[in-house]
């Protein structure tokens, strides 16, 4: 027999080829043995309750992507004036008024500095979880 | 000078994924393709059933702890996410049984990585149990003793479909369909361990 998923293991290629026979029957056959009316609220139950779940895992996340921030920043120690502004001027992100870093005051500087380090720590973070 | 159209993201964003879900529960027949698939892959499950698996599943996509790529269809992104939530299940399944055959006494062990029992007998390693409830293993025992579904299965796995089956097993397109409808039938009336 020819086909398209030689190199598969049985089963995903069974579960392919099952996938496409469900999407390409027609509607008819595919609720043979099924309750039509009964199907659309299962499924509004379903997604109502995986909307709720998947609410408190976003929230959960995003609680844990700021205790990671905030916990960074206190473990580091402050930089000094001359660190902070080399770190800021390696930043291309940061607008060329944020840049014009010798007309700010010592505390602003410290100011822009955490906060860009702020948005490093929850991009880091992210990527993290993407990679999860 | 046009500027050219900024290429959308590669996924679908959180609001798209729902709005896909929402054609999914609204629609009766795609709902009744996503359960059936739903029950097979969840069968031998003992920890969850259908129904559960496909929650999950939508959870997971809104979550965006699964990442949808655009132009992926429901059915298929389902299958996905539904098979990956089976495994890892089927796989925690091992460890406790391998735990529980080698050593009942001790509970303080790391179910998570406990090695597979050494010395466990064919008849009762639990990989073994649980891998014989394999997706393909539940709809050839649901179709056993119809000649025609057991065909029909096997040409499956084969990874033929549509007038590639109807060729190799020699039908014509009214057997096929038939034979293919049955099939459907069956498979709403698969049972998972928990229904």
């Amino acid at each position: 027999m020819t086909n398209p998923n030689g190199d598969k293991p049985r089963d995903e290629r069974f579960l392919d080829a099952l996938v496409e026979e469900l999407r390409t029957m027609s509607d008819t056959d595919a609720l043979e043995g099924e309750n039509a009316e009964e199907l659309v609220k299962l499924g509004e139950r379903l997604l109502k309750s995986a909307r709720e779940e998947a609410g408190k895992l976003r929230t959960a996340d995003a609680k844990r992507k700021v205790s990671v921030v905030s916990k960074t920043r206190t473990t580091l120690a402050p930089p000094s004036m001359a660190e902070a502004k080399r770190y800021l001027e390696s930043q291309p992100n940061l607008t060329l008024a944020a840049r014009g870093l010798n007309e700010l005051s010592d505390a602003d500087v410290l100011d822009l500095f955490n906060q860009a380090k702020s948005l490093e720590e929850a991009s880091d973070a992210d990527a993290k979880d993407n990679e999860g | 000078m046009l500027m050219p159209e900024p290429e959308p993201p590669k996924h679908l964003q959180r609001a798209e994924v729902d709005a896909a879900l929402v054609r999914l529960v609204q629609d009766s027949g795609e709902m009744a393709r996503a359960r059936k698939l739903a029950r097979v892959i969840a069968h031998g499950l003992p920890a969850m059933d259908a129904e559960d698996l496909l929650g999950k599943a939508m959870m997971l996509l809104l979550a965006e702890r699964r990442k949808w790529p655009r132009g992926l269809s429901t059915l298929g992104m389902l299958k996905g996410v539904m098979r990956s939530v089976a495994y890892r299940t089927r796989r925690k399944l091992d460890y406790l049984l391998a735990e529980d055959l080698s050593s009942p006494l001790n509970e303080d062990s790391e179910v998570e990585s406990s090695p597979l029992a050494e010395g466990v007998s064919p008849e009762t390693d639990p990989a073994r149990a649980v891998e014989g409830e394999s997706e393909l293993v539940a709809v050839q025992n649901a179709v056993k003793g119809n000649e025609e579904l057991e065909f029909l299965v096997e040409a499956l796995a084969e990874g033929l479909t549509g007038v590639g089956i109807a060729k190799e097993l020699g039908w014509d397109g009214k057997k096929y369909d038939a034979a293919r409808k049955r099939l459907s039938r069956r498979l709403a009336a698969l049972k998972t361990d928990r229904s």
